[in-house]
């Protein structure tokens, strides 16, 4: 076990705060809320969120008794980061203006694929590989989570189970009737966006793998193998939408179970094994504020296939920002996190299995919590780098297509300056311009407008019904530029009506999803403001669900209408309180689809 | 920088006094033809000097553990080891009181530093202590079923094996195919062996999809067995970053058994100092008592037979001839070219 003799620094500490305090020095404020003393160096940690709370509490330890690096303070600090988006800004340039918090010396997404996806990115533009150096803080397979009664009726726990049988229940058209239980509908399977999830990019990988009976050695031949596809599509085919967070589909999944109708939002989800404590325990959002334990319990399902770990690197950036002290100082606090026992225990206690081979993996890891740490049996290896970015593009080309009217408010308060002398309706088009880029050219996209008495007494107008992007981009770009704002906020018969048109045309091989942004309360003449039955409506049909993903757009827009439109469509919220966050904030929207 | 302080050796843990030196001295005078009251006076003058700097010097020294008689080294040593000897750094510096610490080859030594690796790995002033085999890990519950299908557990039957599915060598179809792993040989010389041991057994094209657990060094190899233990099926490394990860194996996911290729390399294990305590340390190494404790480090000593060694470990076979300076880059062309990093 390798160990390290720690410093008392406590005075460091104090005295560095007091010149601070006295000189009027610098005081800078991290994602954590820890202060850095005036004189010290920031060693900011980019972490994937959800060992935020965790490197939050390491560092306040490490802080109070190390500070001092070769003679200088450096202190650490935490800023969360998911780890696609992170992955993304290291490659193309991290955001200046410090929306993303400072440039990290370590940066600790969910799973070391991300750090092979910077480099593969990197080198394209001819740049040096950054992300080399790394140490794993802590592990957690991707699982499929699966309600307990319908795992048993896979034969669960004496039968393996894998995504052949995803395939399989998939696509047959009795759903869950084939296996006697017609009342649970079609199998429906929860799955993120590789391209924005760790849990995403890990379950289309074991797709892939699962099609091709390989365990390593994917290759870009496999990707184009007509088969391949066919599985692929196929899996892909019961997805009920996908979205940059599996927090959205285990809100939802939970939500239903607390209201009797835990069986009827998703059969799977594929998520990491942590995620299924937290659920179990009635947090699925690991808030650390549960709720009451759901009614019926989500098991983790080891797919027989396979399945890729998400590992938990912490890199030490090879970056020409990180200078020698903040490279000591990094390397001293992840031997404290990795090589203490201790802090390998608190990992334990957050769910994951822990990073240090020497501390075995006990409790909450075990079958009272639908979990087995001795699975899975086979591991999948994470494909080559190149293989990776190629099997995104794949799954871009086959993943399910969407059908998504996008609903847009023009109400008169679009017309406000929103900052950086641009109005609200400017900085809206320009997100929804860019956002088209992210819809593939076969998704059917729709324009809807809305403010109040458009069309007579409607509220809205279709400007172009849902058709094909490729047959219809100049159209829609046309008319997006050409959008003016004027009138009030007709807000709830638009929704309803954009739903009834998606719903009207509902096509079950495709995600059928309403898009709607508003900056304001719904404030139509009476009785178009009641939103009793507005959520009715939208929660009316379990089957044919047609989700609307609300994006709350400045300060003036109600969070909480907004918020109980998209549960009352098993969909998510989505917030750009601040204007300018608004073409990343779609982005994030449009991962849905 | 730490202030460079003399060091005087004691044995700790019987008298575990400095008076040892005027002891020292009278058994030795006589051989200097120096003898009756005058070896006395010239003995208990000698000691008075080293009683006098060992006060002055070892006010502070670390206290070994109970029960064992070791040297102690009064200075601040780090011991700085790779991923491979972690349980050797970690067990002295332990014993010793000193601190430990990861180490990259390659990296400049810190001041009053031990660096702790294969001879080949280190400049050529490090004095070899030691040496370890090269050897293979394979999980106990799979270990059978492949010595029954090979006949012995060697480079031969891995490579002739790998991708073969389980159920066909009489396993569980839950283990899929065998796989394996292996540690890239450009970094360091263990695994330039290791692989040549594979890599003469000439596998195939397509040997690349059966390797699904690849590693910087034979240590991290190890390490990701244990953590990623259905990740592969056997793995060939130096035994010493065998030995470290055994005791982490039973805890996280099974036993590892070892198997030794016959026949099969053994490379010099060596230490480096830098600055005059760390020296004095790494000339301790050699001594008995060192060379005593080696078997319960995961090593050998370079002549006989270790002593305490690490249940799991065996007895390897006869010892080959390492890979040639003029081979090296053709086994380095052989990964890059089949497995690929």
């Amino acid at each position: 076990m390798i160990t390290r003799r720690g410093r008392r620094s406590w005075p460091l500490v104090l005295l560095a705060l007091l010149a601070a305090c006295t000189s009027g020095g610098p005081l800078t404020t991290d994602g954590s809320g820890v202060v850095v003393p005036g004189g010290c160096e920031e060693v900011p940690i980019a972490t994937s969120p959800e060992k935020f709370t965790l490197f939050t509490s390491l560092a306040e330890t490490f802080n109070a008794t190390e500070t001092e690096f070769n003679g200088e303070c450096a202190v650490i600090t935490v800023y969360r980061a998911s780890s696609g988006a992170a992955a993304r800004m290291l490659a193309e340039g991290w955001p200046e203006d410090g929306s993303a918090g400072p440039l990290p010396v370590i940066w600790s997404p969910a799973a070391s694929t991300w750090g092979a996806i910077v480099n593969e990115r990197l080198a394209g533009r001819g740049q040096a590989p950054i992300a080399n150096d790394f140490q794993r803080v802590m592990i957690t397979p991707l699982v499929l989570g699966m309600p307990r009664p319908m795992a048993e009726a896979l034969g669960w726990p004496e039968t393996d189970v894998g995504w052949a049988d995803v395939l399989q229940l998939a696509s047959d058209p009795e759903g869950w009737g084939a296996l006697g239980h017609p009342e649970w509908g079609d199998f429906r399977l929860g799955k993120t966006n590789p391209n924005f999830s760790t849990s995403g990019l890990a379950a289309t990988a074991a797709t892939y793998y699962a099609a091709t009976g390989k365990t390593s050695g994917l290759t870009g031949a496999d990707l184009d193998d007509p088969e391949v596809l066919e599985f692929v599509r196929g899996v892909e085919a019961a997805t009920v939408h996908y979205g940059d967070t599996t927090l959205t589909f285990l809100d939802n999944m939970y939500r239903a179970d607390q209201e009797g109708r835990g069986l009827t939002y998703a059969s799977a989800v594929a998520v990491e094994e942590v995620s299924i404590i937290a659920y179990n325990r009635g947090d699925p959002a690991d808030t650390g504020t549960p709720g009451p334990p759901p009614r019926v319990p989500l098991v983790a399902i080891y797919p027989e296939e396979g399945t890729l770990f998400s590992d938990n690197p912490a890199y030490i950036l090879d970056a020409p920002w990180v200078t020698e002290v903040a490279r000591q100082a990094a390397t001293a606090f992840r031997s404290f996190v990795i090589d203490d026992a201790t802090n390998q225990q608190r990992v334990l206690e957050f769910g994951f299995r822990p990073g240090n081979p020497s501390v075995a993996i006990g409790d909450p890891i075990n079958s009272a919590n639908g979990l087995n740490p001795n699975k899975p049996d086979t591991e999948l290896a994470v494909p080559d780098p190149e293989v990776l970015t190629a099997l995104l593009d794949s799954w871009e080309e086959n993943r399910k297509t969407a059908r998504v009217i996008m609903l847009f408010d023009v109400s008169g308060s679009m017309a406000d300056l929103a900052g950086g002398g641009d109005t609200k309706l400017a900085l809206a088009k320009q997100a929804v311009l860019s956002g088209l880029d992210n819809f593939k050219p076969d998704d059917e996209i729709g324009l809807w407008i809305f403010s109040t008495n458009l069309d007579g007494d409607n509220d809205y107008i279709e400007v172009i019904p849902p058709a094909p992007l490729e047959d219809v981009r100049p159209q829609l770009e046309e008319s997006i530029n050409g959008l003016v704002a004027d009138g009030g906020t007709g807000l709830y018969d638009s929704t309803r009506a954009a739903v009834q048109a998606v719903r009207d045309g509902f096509d079950p091989t495709k995600i059928n999803a309403v898009l709607l942004l508003t900056d304001g309360m719904c404030d139509d003449n009476p009785p178009g403001c009641e939103l009793d039955p507005l959520l009715g409506f939208l929660g009316s049909n379990e089957r044919d669900v047609v989700r609307v993903f609300p994006v709350a757009y400045g300060e003036d827009a109600s969070i909480e209408e907004l918020t109980a439109i998209a549960n009352a469509s098993a969909a998510r919220l989505y917030q750009a309180t601040n204007p300018l966050t608004i073409e990343a904030v779609f982005q994030q929207v449009i991962s849905n689809f | 920088m730490a202030p460079h302080t003399a060091t005087i050796f004691s044995t700790a843990g019987n008298e575990s006094s400095n008076t040892d030196g005027a002891i020292v001295a009278c058994e030795y005078l006589p051989s200097l033809g120096v003898s009756g009251w005058r070896a006395g006076l010239v003995a208990l003058a000698l000691g008075g000097v080293i009683l006098a700097i060992g006060w002055v010097i070892g006010r502070d020294a670390p206290t070994p553990s109970p029960g064992t008689s070791v040297p102690v080294i009064d200075a601040d040593v780090t011991l700085a080891c790779t991923q491979t000897f972690s349980l050797v750094c970690g067990e002295l510096a332990s014993r010793f009181g000193f601190a430990s610490t990861g180490y990259t080859l390659g990296s400049e030594i810190a001041s009053d530093t031990v660096v702790i690796g294969f001879a080949g790995d280190l400049p050529a002033e490090a004095t070899s202590f030691a040496r370890s085999p090269i050897a293979i890990a394979i999980w106990a519950e799979k270990a059978p079923r492949l010595q029954q299908a090979c006949g012995a557990v060697d480079p031969a039957c891995l490579v002739g094996e790998a991708g073969t599915r389980w159920e066909e060598l009489g396993g569980s179809p839950d283990w899929g195919t065998l796989r394996l792993g292996l540690a890239d040989p450009e970094t360091g010389i263990a695994d330039l062996e290791a692989w040549k041991l594979i890599a003469d057994q000439q596998p195939g094209p397509g040997f690349r999809q059966f390797v699904p657990l690849t590693s910087q060094d034979g240590g991290s190899l190890l390490r990701d067995l244990v953590l990623f233990s259905s990740r592969a099926d056997a793995v060939v490394s130096s035994e010493v970053a065998i030995a470290a990860q055994l005791a982490n194996a039973r805890a996280r996911a099974g036993r590892l058994d070892v198997f030794y290729p016959e026949p099969t390399p053994y490379l010099p294990v060596a230490a480096l100092g830098e600055g005059r305590a760390a020296n004095s340390f790494v000339e301790t190494l050699s001594g008995p008592e060192i060379q005593a404790l080696l078997g319960s480090l995961g090593l050998r000593p370079l002549t006989g037979e270790p002593t305490d060694l690490l249940e799991d470990l065996g007895e390897p076979g006869t010892e080959a001839a390492g890979a040639s300076q003029a081979e090296r880059p053709a086994l380095v062309a052989s990964w890059d070219t089949l497995i690929g990093t």
